[in-house]
């Protein structure tokens, strides 16, 4: 990953998402806690889908690189 | 079958059947070659060992080397019915004399070695991560094993590709594939890596069949996909990889996931979150509403009257008693103040009493406390009297 060093890895992005769907499913949370796995979840996704939108270029650099 | 009397074309058409369906392709034969004749610039033989012999025909042979009776070989081909002839034979592809044939030996001895080792066995192989930030791989900068793995990978989900340039035949190749597995460990950025080259003969792919390699790939703390030629190709490194991919392109499937699919996910996942959510809050709502129907919110003035009320009455309470007390005490006041109208000194001057003392105000008890002469003060009811003494009796 190029810097960035505290972000997780996508795949763990995508693991905790699971997770918290899980959680909430259970459905045994307060509406305080609630919240605030909705919020994490809702910067997880916003991360993740950065992530993907980002993709494109690196690997159009690299590719430069490679000829 | 029906108990009826077949023709020999379909009797011969049903043994060909059977044959083809039992798929005998691509297999290794390992024999002396027997009977050998070259004809119409095909080859017909036999391969025979101590117990058998096996019909073969290879057409239109392009063999650097040429077939002689008695030669030990290995040759790959498929097991077919020559209906014509009523015969089965081998349609030879390939045919490994000398040095390959040793090669090949050599392959079963290590492969038999690695697995008596436990290399090869399932509880080894590491998972390959659903989806990885960095792919390494393994190959060389020029083959087309590179660029269908960039194009896969491109087109599925674009992820940053490290690629560890290496020779994948000849004499080096081996210790820099081998090499190059170490140093993808020790950069450690890499999640997964691909090992692997494009299609070739079996001495190109002969690097991927070494002890060395399947060591590096074994020791590999990064999971590695091992995609070697094509399909019908299996090396050293395949047994040992952590998965086979038949084909490069196939391994950059299996590396990366496909990017719809991810995005379809995360999208149902975001869904799932906020609908659980919007629901706990939709339920906290209706709990509040539950309360709010309570005698508290809907009549609070009720209950604030009450408590005033409560407050009115202690104070007329605290009001009563502080009266009380008052009254109490101005009692206490008076027979305080008579007891000390009783006691007063000065009163005595009412009833024609008075009080002689010394200049200095000091009262005297007896004659011994004056001296002839002396003035003394002498107190009545309505003033004082200055004397001096004349004399003492």
């Amino acid at each position: 990953m190029q810097g960035e060093g505290e972000e997780i890895k996508f795949e763990d992005a995508l693991k905790k998402l699971e997770e918290i769907v899980n959680e909430l499913e259970v459905g045994n949370l307060g509406l305080e806690e609630t919240i605030k796995k909705f919020e994490e979840g809702m910067r997880l996704f916003k991360m993740c889908k950065k992530k993907i939108e980002e993709a494109e270029l690196k690997i159009e650099k690299l590719m430069e690189e490679l000829k | 079958m029906l108990k009826r009397i077949y023709k020999v074309k379909e009797i011969t058409a049903y043994i060909k059947k059977l044959i083809d369906e039992a798929n005998i392709n691509d297999v290794w034969v390992e024999g002396e070659i027997s009977n050998f004749r070259e004809a119409i610039g095909h080859y017909f033989f036999y391969l025979k060992d101590e117990e058998a012999v096996l019909r073969c025909v290879m057409f239109s042979p392009s063999l650097s080397y040429p077939i002689k009776n008695g030669m030990k070989v290995i040759a790959k081909g498929d097991i077919r019915v020559y209906e014509k002839k009523g015969i089965y034979q081998m349609y030879v592809k390939e045919i490994k004399i000398g040095g390959v044939g040793n090669l090949f030996l050599k392959f079963v001895e290590i492969k038999e070695k690695l697995k008596k080792e436990g290399l090869f066995e399932s509880i080894h192989k590491k998972s390959i991560p659903k989806m990885p930030s960095i792919v390494g791989v393994v190959t060389s900068p020029n083959g087309a094993a590179i660029r269908d793995i960039m194009n896969v990978i491109k087109r599925r989900f674009p992820v940053h590709i490290l690629l560890a340039p290496v020779r994948v035949q000849g004499e080096e190749a081996s210790r820099e594939i081998a090499e190059a597995i170490k140093r993808l460990n020790e950069d450690g950025r890499a999640d997964v890596i691909i090992v692997g080259r494009g299609g070739g003969s079996w001495e190109d792919l002969w690097p991927f069949n070494t002890e060395e390699v399947a060591r590096a790939i074994f020791s590999s703390r990064i999971p590695v996909i091992s995609a070697v030629g094509h399909e019908t190709d299996f090396t050293i490194a395949d047994f040992v990889a952590d998965m086979r991919a038949p084909t490069p392109s196939a391994a950059a499937e299996m590396a990366v996931p496909d990017k719809k699919e991810v995005e379809k996910n995360l999208k149902s996942y975001i869904l799932r979150i906020s609908g659980l959510t919007e629901a706990k809050i939709k339920m906290a709502k209706e709990k509040m509403e539950g309360i709010g129907r309570r005698k508290a919110f809907l009549y609070p003035y009720e209950i604030i009257m009450d408590k005033m009320e409560r407050c009115e009455r202690a104070k007329e309470e605290m009001k009563r008693m502080a009266k009380e007390y008052a009254s109490k005490l101005k009692h206490r006041m008076e027979i305080i103040e008579e007891k000390l109208n009783l006691n007063d000194p000065y009163k005595i001057l009412e009833k024609g009493y008075s009080i002689a003392m010394l200049e200095n105000g000091e009262i005297f008890k007896s004659i011994e406390d004056v001296e002839v002469g002396d003035e003394l003060r002498v107190i009545v009811k309505d003033g004082e009297v200055k004397c001096r003494v004349k004399e003492k009796k």
